[in-house]
């Protein structure tokens, strides 16, 4: 059992405040819903759990079995456990998936140690076949000229083989049918256990449908403003996000629009002159 | 099944390919060629591979092409010390085609200077120059890509590509990419774009747990595999050992 604890944590972006002290807390063997409406930071906590460059954090800690995540580098929080699938992920041209994967697997091991062919050729074949990707898929460039849905699966095939103790699965409903929609959440319902566990950031209910929540978070204005089960997370869906703004007496103001000057190209006379 | 010479050369290098006939040209890894001399006659192809590791300070290459004639160079250059490539291509009859694939990398204190020119002088030739710079420590590289396309040479393509990556903060690329044409009826094109790597592709990378060195080193061999799995060995065995042989160069240079 290993756990994840985010206290009081305070991130800017370009000297703009944007997560103003979330307090989560959750273990393995759990999955954890995060909602809320566009722009209140959920994107931003699931990058700075990763520790993305852009995301300053001014103020708090995230722990992981105790251990000082914020201390750590990129890598070193990817060995430790914690996994991001993103909403957008990089293309890498010339690195095929395959290359990407077996070097991420052996970057797990220790000194010495060299990573079983067979053994990761088993684990990329099985979990192609278990997220129906197209078996070409190892041969291509790491999301190069992948379709959006196809990207997205790639996202979960590396988690199903990497297999961290968690993972922040970010919007990786979007661009998805259906059909993906039901393969990808399913995948990733499976492999809740006492080893894993899952942060899950979504609009929408019906990738819900696949992965079962234990847990629902609704951030507002870069804190977490309500908690609950399965019932808070309906509610949402069915009434949205007004009655608790309205409890809590969030007002949204609409952001301040700065007028720029773009400058001029080629005017031969000032206006007005 | 077409026939083709295979040539291995281990000097300076003068050919005359007569009318139709195809060669693909070859050096080893530890060889120095600082010289070639090419004559293509019609209809003829010569594929030309070369590979610099720093040992030859001087690259001096010559090549006239005729009616229909189609050369292409791949120059692959990893040095530590100055070297300077020169290159002048003159397509002289109609349908002339060249083709030039440089990649370029520079550690150390190396100053590399590659300047390569195309002399377009005659209607409905073709030629398309991509150049590829990777500069480490305190290197200078010079990408200088030059197209002539004369008057009257109408219904001619010159495409021209320069892109550098710089992997240090006292590395320096300069990417000159120039067209000379004195003809409206062309197709021509020019770009070059120098920068640094990608952060977001590398934070990609190292949130699957790839240290940072590594994943700066899978990003560069990015960059370099496409451009040498460009070069065809379907002809001899040994050029894909060469082939391998190179990307293990650039990939100990990367550490």
């Amino acid at each position: 059992m290993s756990k994840l604890q985010i206290i009081d944590l305070h991130v800017s972006v370009e000297g703009k405040e944007i997560l103003k002290g979330v307090n989560l807390e959750m273990n393995t063997n759990e999955f954890h819903v995060i909602m809320g409406p566009n722009g209140t930071g959920k994107s931003t906590l699931a990058a700075t759990i990763m520790g993305h460059y852009k995301y300053e954090v001014t103020k708090g800690q995230i722990l992981l079995d105790g251990e000082d995540v914020l201390s750590m580098s990129v890598d070193e929080r990817s060995r430790k456990g914690l996994f991001l699938a993103m909403q957008y992920p990089s293309e890498i041209e010339g690195v095929t998936n395959s290359e990407f994967i077996k070097t991420a697997m052996q970057a797990r091991l220790g000194e010495g140690e060299r990573i079983s062919l067979f053994k990761f050729i088993k684990a990329l074949e099985g979990a192609t076949s278990e997220l129906k990707m197209n078996p070409d898929l190892p041969h291509r460039y790491v999301n190069v000229g992948f379709s959006g849905g196809e990207k997205k699966r790639n996202e979960i095939l590396q988690l199903k083989i990497l297999k961290p103790k968690f993972a922040i699965l970010d919007e990786i409903d979007s661009g998805l049918d259906v059909d993906a929609l039901r393969i990808v959440g399913e995948n990733v319902n499976d492999m809740k256990s006492e080893n894993f566990g899952a942060l899950v950031i979504t609009h929408y209910e019906r990738l819900l449908d696949y992965i079962k929540p234990d847990f629902t978070h609704v951030l507002m204005n870069g804190q977490i403003v309500r908690s609950g089960g399965l019932d808070l997370m309906e509610k949402i869906d069915q009434e949205g996000y007004d009655w608790l703004k309205e409890e809590l007496g969030i007002t949204t103001q609409p952001e301040k629009i700065k007028a720029v000057s773009i400058g001029t190209c080629a005017v031969k006379q000032t206006i007005g002159k | 099944m077409e026939n083709i010479q295979v040539i291995k050369t281990n000097g300076a290098f003068q050919k005359n390919l007569e009318n139709g006939e195809k060669a693909v040209c070859y050096q080893s890894l530890d060889c120095s060629v600082d010289k070639f001399d090419l004559s293509l006659a019609e209809n003829s192809k010569l594929e030309l591979l070369t590979f610099n590791n720093g040992n030859i300070a001087s690259v001096d290459l010559k090549a006239n092409l005729k009616k229909g004639a189609h050369l292409v160079i791949y120059n692959m250059v990893i040095s530590g010390k100055n070297v300077s490539i020169n290159e002048q291509i003159t397509l002289e009859d109609e349908t002339a085609k060249a083709e030039v694939l440089n990649v370029c990398l520079g550690y150390n204190e190396a100053k590399i200077d590659s300047l390569i020119h195309i002399y377009h002088n005659f209607k409905a030739t073709e030629s398309d120059l991509e150049t590829y710079a990777i500069a480490l420590d305190n290197a200078v590289l010079t990408l200088d890509n030059n197209a002539t396309i004369k008057n009257g040479c109408h219904k001619s393509i010159a495409h021209q590509k320069a892109k550098g990556l710089n992997l240090s903060a006292n590395s320096t690329i300069k990417a000159q990419p120039n067209l000379y044409i004195d003809e409206y009826d062309v197709e021509a094109s020019h770009s070059a774009s120098v920068g640094n790597i990608n952060k977001d592709e590398l934070f990609y990378l190292m949130s699957r747990g790839l240290p940072e060195a590594e994943a700066r080193k899978i990003v560069v061999l990015g960059f370099i595999n496409p451009l040498v799995d460009k070069i065809s060995s379907s002809y001899d065995n040994e050029i894909e050992e060469i082939k391998q042989g190179i990307l293990k160069e650039f990939s100990e240079k990367l550490k």
